[in-house]
């Protein structure tokens, strides 16, 4: 299962909707309406989905990690296979 | 992912704060934001009180300091308030006119990767420039460029307050900005502190508004400030936010520590705390002042074809002109097009 970890050069906090990303280099934002699914401290943990998720129902996993893909992909974590 | 109507919620802390944190300047640019309420400016917040303020910020989990004033390089203390926020990993983004950047300065500013750094120039010749910053003033900041250039500062922008003095030279701005490899950001010129004696000869007219807009429609890097969603065309529109980020995204701190919504409502009604006396984050939360912006509908607008991407503009500008902060921002492009449209018919 890959493991994600907030990218180095971004910044992220917990809100009422989400999680709101700041990227140190452009100094731009991402607001990202996720609401309780992911915990801005264990992005700066870094972990698997499942880890992310382990009190969540198995269903849920899959949200999160499509999520955390999604994140990914936006190079606001990185990732390691 | 990046929704523009997320920002309407009310947000745990303020994305940026912009910090005053000098009332010194050595410059006397002829639209200063600053210039006349910086003289009833109390005593500086001290560098303890600095320190504790920014340890404040972190707590929030603020993002970005906008560090401006006066000349923030005059305080004697900036490289140890640099030096504080940045070991933090704290961005911090400094407006200077560039006088106390020199080849030193400049090296020891591209040392951190947590630092912007925007210097005003308000013309692309020094006729153009010195006739609004002061003479001199153009030389002054060409230099801090190319201090800044050979020390491969890396975050580096040039910051222009748009008027009808020097609006027809943007696109040579741009040029010169393009020549340092720095960006090109542009602020709206407003009817505040030194501004409000200069506002009937340097607004921009709708002519002019038009015009701009077209000049940043052709350059889309070119960088904007707050509340150029009002004035731009619907292909800008998803190059940020539109919205005023008031009370919602920002907030302003006087050198004194006077709390503000915006650095351009630092006026008595807008007052919503100060640092010294009560918590950052317990203002950000209750002051009365922030939660009346929060809620603020500009009805007025609501027939408008642009509200859903303009929401009223800079609400700022309506109270400086009008007194009222349910007005449209009286200098839009929307009523500079329908008064364009009157003169034609
Ligand atoms: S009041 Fe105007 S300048 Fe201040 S944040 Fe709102 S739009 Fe920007
Ligand atoms: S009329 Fe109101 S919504 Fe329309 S462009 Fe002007 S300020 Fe914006």
């Amino acid at each position: 299962m890959p493991y994600y970890k907030l990218h180095e050069n971004v910044k992220v906090r917990d809100e009422s909707f989400g999680l709101l990303f700041y990227i140190c280099p452009t100094t731009s934002l991402v607001f990202v309406a996720s609401g309780n699914m992911l915990k801005s401290a264990d992005l700066y943990r870094g972990g698997t989905a499942a880890e992310f998720a382990a009190d969540m129902e198995s269903k849920q996993i899959k949200t999160v990690e499509s999520l955390l893909a999604k994140l990914a992909q936006r190079r606001l974590l990185y990732v390691e296979k | 992912m990046l929704k523009n109507e997320l920002p309407h919620l009310a947000l745990s802390a303020p994305v940026n704060v912009t910090w005053e944190i000098t009332r010194l300047c050595n410059a006397k640019c002829l639209h200063c934001l600053s210039s006349t309420r910086m003289a009833e400016c109390q005593e500086e917040l001290d560098f303890s009180e600095c320190r504790a303020f920014i340890d404040q910020l972190l707590a929030a989990q603020v993002f970005q300091i906008n560090i401006g004033g006066g000349e923030p390089f005059l305080r004697s203390d900036i490289w140890d308030i640099f030096a504080y926020c940045h070991q933090r990993q704290l961005v911090t983004c400094s407006s200077t006119n560039g006088s106390l950047i020199d080849k030193e300065a400049a090296q020891r500013l591209a040392k951190s990767p947590y630092h912007f750094l925007q210097i005003s120039l308000d013309g692309p010749t020094e006729k153009v420039n010195d006739n609004i910053r002061g003479k001199g003033s153009f030389a002054i900041a060409i230099s801090a460029l190319e201090n800044l250039i050979k020390a491969n500062f890396p975050h580096l922008s040039i910051n222009t307050v748009v008027t009808a003095a020097n609006y027809k030279h943007i696109a040579e701005l741009y040029q010169l900005a393009s020549f340092y490899g720095a960006k090109l950001r542009l602020s709206r010129f407003r009817p505040s502190g030194g501004g409000v004696k200069m506002w009937e000869a340097y607004r921009l007219s709708q002519e002019q508004t038009i015009g701009l807009a077209e000049v940043l429609s052709a350059h889309t890097d070119i960088l904007t400030g707050d509340s150029f969603f009002a004035i731009t065309k619907e292909d800008r529109q998803h190059l940020g936010l539109n919205m005023c980020g008031a009370a919602k995204l920002t907030c302003a701190i006087s050198p004194d520590g006077n709390f503000y919504p915006c650095a351009f409502l630092q006026q008595p009604p807008f007052l919503c705390g100060n640092i010294r006396r009560e918590s950052f984050q317990k203002i950000w939360r209750q002051a009365p002042v922030l939660q009346m912006l929060r809620s603020l509908q500009v009805n007025a607008c609501e027939n408008c074809h642009r509200f859903d991407i303009c929401h009223g503009g800079c609400p700022a500008i309506a109270w400086h002109i009008h007194q009222d902060l349910t007005l449209p921002d009286p200098t839009c492009i929307e009523s500079a097009i329908k008064n364009k449209t009157h003169f034609l018919v």
